[in-house]
């Protein structure tokens, strides 16, 4: 089912509710053949970008362009791309070979075409023994199976998908979310993907854009926004980063010295690095803090454990650090030292001069 | 609240007593059909089914009968076809223009009956439709549309609008999204407005009584002027056949309705 991929350039695009301004000014480009997912908390415009994608929206203003035509005007069912709702929105009056038969159908394709293209998007998703049910007969995880190989079985120039894995549960996403990525990788058609989850963003993604209040805050390769998150929403939205505000104290070629609550330590940056005397927020993630007993010699950033949650692979540690707040460290199981994950347990925080990455106030 | 305590027994009691008000009217209707006497009266030493065999040996019933059945068959099909597209067109405005229009579909039931019967009488004057079957059927599908919006209305918004999107997703047009997706999927609802739409028409009087005097005469003007000339048990028993069809009907409707709940 390898299929020609086409790119797709989404130009200023605005959509406003009256003074809501649901989507602002965001423009984006996704190159043919690539899986981007527009990544954003309920409200962040991510869903309105992607119903103007499909045709089902109409933009304020901007425009939208596959492989450099405009389509802004275009209705949905001109537009051929294939879309995954969701909650599936297959038609229950049919069986799964009609569902996945009916693009086929309004498109006049002859009967034995339909029949084999059918088979082939069943096989696809591994199905075809289910051809004949109903969709109520079915699971959520075989319904999304049959969604996907409607969306797939016309070759669309894109294929859209709308929070497709929010409605399944946990290891059953896990699941589908290597066989989507597999998918994608066979059938080589450009994907775009609206998920609220970031780890399902960070695991099926080639690229990613970060949507908050109806702005793209962030866009990216998933390592990029992983380990360089520009803005202090980004760092957070990507699992618990810790956030400290930090005072410059000198500079070299390699990075910068800084200090937070009277210890010094040390950033590794390469490119433009602060002067000293300004004030800087830094992240550092969970998983890069480590904790000493507060007695070892040399011992900086002071605090109480007070609650240390065992959760399998590791386990999640709130230290409260005072002024600062509280920070959230995670310790493999294997490293975890009892006495210090006792509740009430005097600790130091260390970490690498490569963890704290620095981030925008937003 | 349980099966002993005295509020269920109240609440079961008044429940009953408020159901045998409602069907107080068959009760009486039913049993005075079966009666062996000429005049209205209740059987008392033996069933007879006289009055049904009368019927069927006169014409006039038998005719006006037929003339109900056809009026109603074609005035529900056009309410049927006007009022789906009606509902689904509310439908796809989206708010608040879905709920003006669809409020507004309902009008011909707000308007007494007999306000409606002298608009119709002025009109098909004006348009010579008068005692004519294309005016009669007219002003049923008119008068029963708000049943067929209702139905459709209903059904549509408990319909995914995903389904709509998904349709038109795949390359299917506005049209072909409606008759291949939107209509299968809201016929328990059309079904509903139908058979109401088919009783309104079959049992309608007011209106009738205005539009329609010797030449179309349908079997509701024929009972109308049954009990002014002369009260026989007749009467009773074809107003008794009313009913059966009239349930027939609707029983009709509940066991598709059952039948397209149950998983198949």
């Amino acid at each position: 089912m390898q299929q020609v991929a086409h790119s797709l350039s989404i130009e200023a695009v605005t959509k406003t509710y009256g003074p809501v301004h649901a989507v602002d000014n965001v423009s984006l480009s996704v190159e043919a053949g690539q899986f981007l997912t527009l990544l954003g908390p309920s409200g962040s415009g991510k869903t309105t970008l992607l119903m103007m994608i499909a045709g089902f929206v109409e933009p304020t203003a901007g425009e939208i362009l596959l492989d450099r035509k405009s389509i802004t005007g275009l209705v949905p069912e001109k537009r051929n791309f294939g879309m995954v709702f969701q909650g599936y929105a297959l038609f229950p009056h049919m069986s799964v070979a009609d569902n996945v038969a009916f693009p086929l159908k309004v498109r006049k394709a002859s009967k034995a075409e339909i029949d084999e293209r059918v088979k082939t998007a069943l096989d696809l998703v591994q199905l075809s023994t289910l051809a004949d049910r109903l969709p109520k007969q079915l699971s959520g995880g075989q319904q999304q199976r049959v969604a996907l190989a409607r969306a797939l079985v016309f070759s669309p120039d894109l294929l859209l998908l709308d929070e497709p894995l929010s409605a399944l549960d946990k290891k059953l996403r896990a699941e589908l979310q290597s066989e989507l990525k597999e998918i994608h990788r066979r059938v080589g058609t450009t994907f775009v993907n609206v998920t609220h989850d970031q780890e399902e963003a960070l695991s099926m993604s080639d690229r990613i854009a970060v949507l908050r209040d109806g702005k793209v805050v962030q866009y990216g390769a998933p390592t990029d926004l992983y380990e360089r998150p520009a803005t202090r929403f980004v760092a957070d939205f990507f699992g618990a980063a810790n956030f400290l505000p930090a005072l410059i104290l000198d500079r070299d070629e390699s990075g910068f010295a800084y200090e937070v609550a009277g210890s010094r330590f040390e950033h590794r940056q390469a490119a433009a690095p602060p002067a000293a005397g300004q004030s800087v927020l830094l992240s550092v993630r969970p998983d890069k803090v480590r904790l000493q007993p507060a007695a070892t010699e040399g011992a900086k950033l002071l605090g109480t454990v007070r609650v240390a949650t065992y959760v399998g692979r590791q386990f999640h540690v709130v230290v409260d650090l005072g002024a600062l707040g509280r920070f959230n460290v995670t310790l493999p199981t294997a490293l975890a030292v009892g006495d210090l994950l006792e509740p009430g347990a005097e600790v130091a925080l260390t970490w690498e001069r490569d963890a704290t990455v620095m981030v925008e106030h937003d | 609240m349980t099966r002993s305590s005295l509020g269920f027994k109240a609440t079961f009691a008044l429940t009953c007593l408020v159901l045998f008000f409602l069907l107080a009217p068959i009760f009486i209707v039913a049993p005075v059909s079966l009666t062996p006497e000429r005049y209205l009266s209740l059987p008392t030493s033996e069933i007879s089914f006289r009055h049904y065999i009368a019927i069927f040996g006169n014409e006039v019933w038998l005719k006006s009968l037929g003339r109900s059945l056809l009026v109603a068959f074609f005035s529900t099909g056009l309410s049927l076809l006007i009022g789906i597209f009606y509902a689904i067109a509310c439908w796809r405005l989206g708010p608040p223009w879905s709920g003006i229009f669809t409020g507004l579909a309902l009008m011909p039931l707000i308007v007494p009956t007999i306000v409606n019967g002298v608009a119709f009488f002025r009109a098909w004057i004006a348009l010579d439709l008068l005692d004519t079957y294309p005016g009669v059927i007219l002003a049923h599908t008119i008068t029963s549309i708000p049943y067929v919006v209702i139905g459709c209305s209903v059904a549509l918004a408990n319909m995914d609008r995903r389904l709509e999107q998904a349709s038109r997703s795949l390359g299917a047009s506005v049209w072909r999204t409606s008759r291949s997706v939107i209509v299968p999927n809201i016929l328990p609802g059309i079904v509903s407005g139908g058979v109401f739409a088919f009783i309104h028409a079959w049992d309608e009087i007011v209106v009738l009584l205005f539009i329609s005097s010797r030449h179309v005469y349908l079997l509701p003007r024929a009972i109308w002027d049954g009990i002014n000339e002369n009260v026989d048990p007749t009467i009773a028993a074809i107003a008794t056949v009313l009913v059966i069809i009239t349930i027939a009907v609707l029983l009709t409707d509940y066991f598709l309705a059952r039948r397209r709940a149950s998983p198949s």
